[in-house]
């Protein structure tokens, strides 16, 4: 099975959707190799226990396939759709874990230096979301990063950072829209 | 609000904040619930996941266990047919919105496996007889799992959190094959519930959870809309 990320072009990701979403499983073992790999490092990210990344990848993949039907190419890409998927999962499971386990505490994270951001050359559309991260300040792109990759929530934020509440909101709200217009220019 | 144009400011940036993950489980529950019935706001996500996916690369991919694909490959092949789609009488019935979700609803079946991975700490005694899995017409959803247990009872609960708007209340009903109204199982708090088998509980019996006034429909029918359905299949 071909387990290259870089060879799942987004054209045949969004085929192999467009054929789980009539029943073909071949479609949906296809998807897996190209990418669990990639989501199960997303999920391991967010959930950092084994079990529960492996819960919320599989998860994630019966969803796929469930739902293929309802991916819009129109809207979105195959990837990203599927992205989405897995750290909705894993984030459900991670905040019903804690809450079921009033002592539940993931591991720490690992600090990120700017610099990461380096990895992300995949495509242009990964270019240029990194060329906007880079527009930020500094402090508010690290609230974005641990937001996405790690799977912060706005209080996990503030506990973290040492900061009120509110400003954490603020700060990402503003941060989502300079990423938007910085992406998308003839939106604003 | 017009479809074709942006959504406005706030819904785009709670889409985003979705997205990003920063909402708790409540917020976020609350925004799926919505997406369902807010094209705006689906499409304002959908438009966020394509924007903010590539945030993924910063992350190393970790080849998955070997025993996952088999999980994956052993939930999907639990029954699968087609459900029968039979005409309803009543204003409720062709709601658009209930049959789109009935027709994806036999796919979804196979998500009762995936049930069990959220019950670590309970030990697995008896196996469901049947099972259904409800899930939502359009937007983000979560999946309801019902399994109809050999020792009389109806296990229900979410794959996910799931919110229900203030001062209402979600009611479970099953509908059975031929019947043309359904009968209330109870109302059915968010975290899910266990009950007894009714009578009408058997294969290809439909499942339905509608939003209701608090403390459930007045009327002993559905009266709000039918937000998941699924049918019930022997496995």
């Amino acid at each position: 099975m071909n387990s290259d990320i870089a060879s799942a072009s987004p054209e045949l990701a969004a085929e192999l959707l467009g054929r789980c979403a009539e029943g073909d499983r071949t479609a949906l073992r296809q998807l897996y190799g190209l990418y669990s790999a990639k989501l199960h490092g997303i999920a391991f990210r967010v959930t950092r226990q084994s079990s529960l990344a492996a819960d919320a990848l599989h998860d994630a993949f019966v969803q796929i396939f469930q739902q293929a039907s309802r991916f819009d190419p129109e809207r979105g890409s195959a990837e990203g759709w599927m992205i989405a998927l897995v750290r909705y999962r894993a984030l459900d499971i991670l905040r019903r874990r804690a809450r079921e386990e009033p002592g539940f505490e993931p591991p720490e994270t690992e600090d990120e230096s700017p610099d990461v951001l380096t990895r992300m050359v995949g495509n242009a559309e990964a270019r240029a979301l990194r060329s906007c991260l880079e527009t930020l300040e500094p402090e508010r792109r690290r609230l974005v990063l641990h937001a996405f990759v790690d799977g912060l929530s706005h209080t996990d934020l503030a506990t973290r950072e040492g900061m009120p509440l509110g400003t954490i909101k603020s700060w990402i709200r503003r941060s989502l829209a300079a990423l938007r217009s910085c992406l998308e220019p003839s939106l604003v | 609000m017009s479809g074709s144009t942006r959504p406005d400011e706030e819904t785009d940036l709670v889409a985003g904040e979705y997205v990003l993950g920063v909402l708790d489980a409540a917020a976020a529950a609350q925004v799926r619930l919505r997406a369902a019935a807010e094209p705006d706001l689906a499409r304002a996500i959908a438009a966020w996941e394509r924007r903010l996916a590539p945030m993924a690369d910063l992350v190393l991919p970790m080849p998955p266990p070997p025993d996952i694909w088999l999980r994956i490959d052993a939930s999907l092949k639990a029954p699968s047919q087609v459900v029968s789609l039979r005409q309803g009488g009543g204003t409720l019935w062709n709601r658009p919105g209930f049959w789109r979700a009935t027709t994806v609803a036999a796919a979804a079946l196979a998500a009762v496996f995936a049930g069990i991975a959220f019950t670590p700490r309970q030990p697995i005694l008896l196996m469901p007889d049947m099972a259904a899995a409800l899930i939502q017409a359009g937007g983000p959803s979560t999946t309801w799992l019902v399994q109809a247990m050999p020792d009389g009872t109806l296990r229900v609960r979410a794959l996910g959190d799931v919110a229900v708007p203030s001062g209402r209340d979600f009611e479970l009903w099953a509908l059975a094959e031929g019947a043309s109204t359904p009968v209330s199982l109870g109302v059915l708090p968010p975290e899910g519930a266990r009950i007894g088998r009714k009578p009408d509980i058997r294969p290809r019996t439909q499942i339905l959870i509608s939003l209701e006034p608090k403390g459930g429909s007045p009327t002993g029918l559905p009266t709000g809309p039918v937000m998941y359905s699924g049918a019930l299949q022997s496995l």
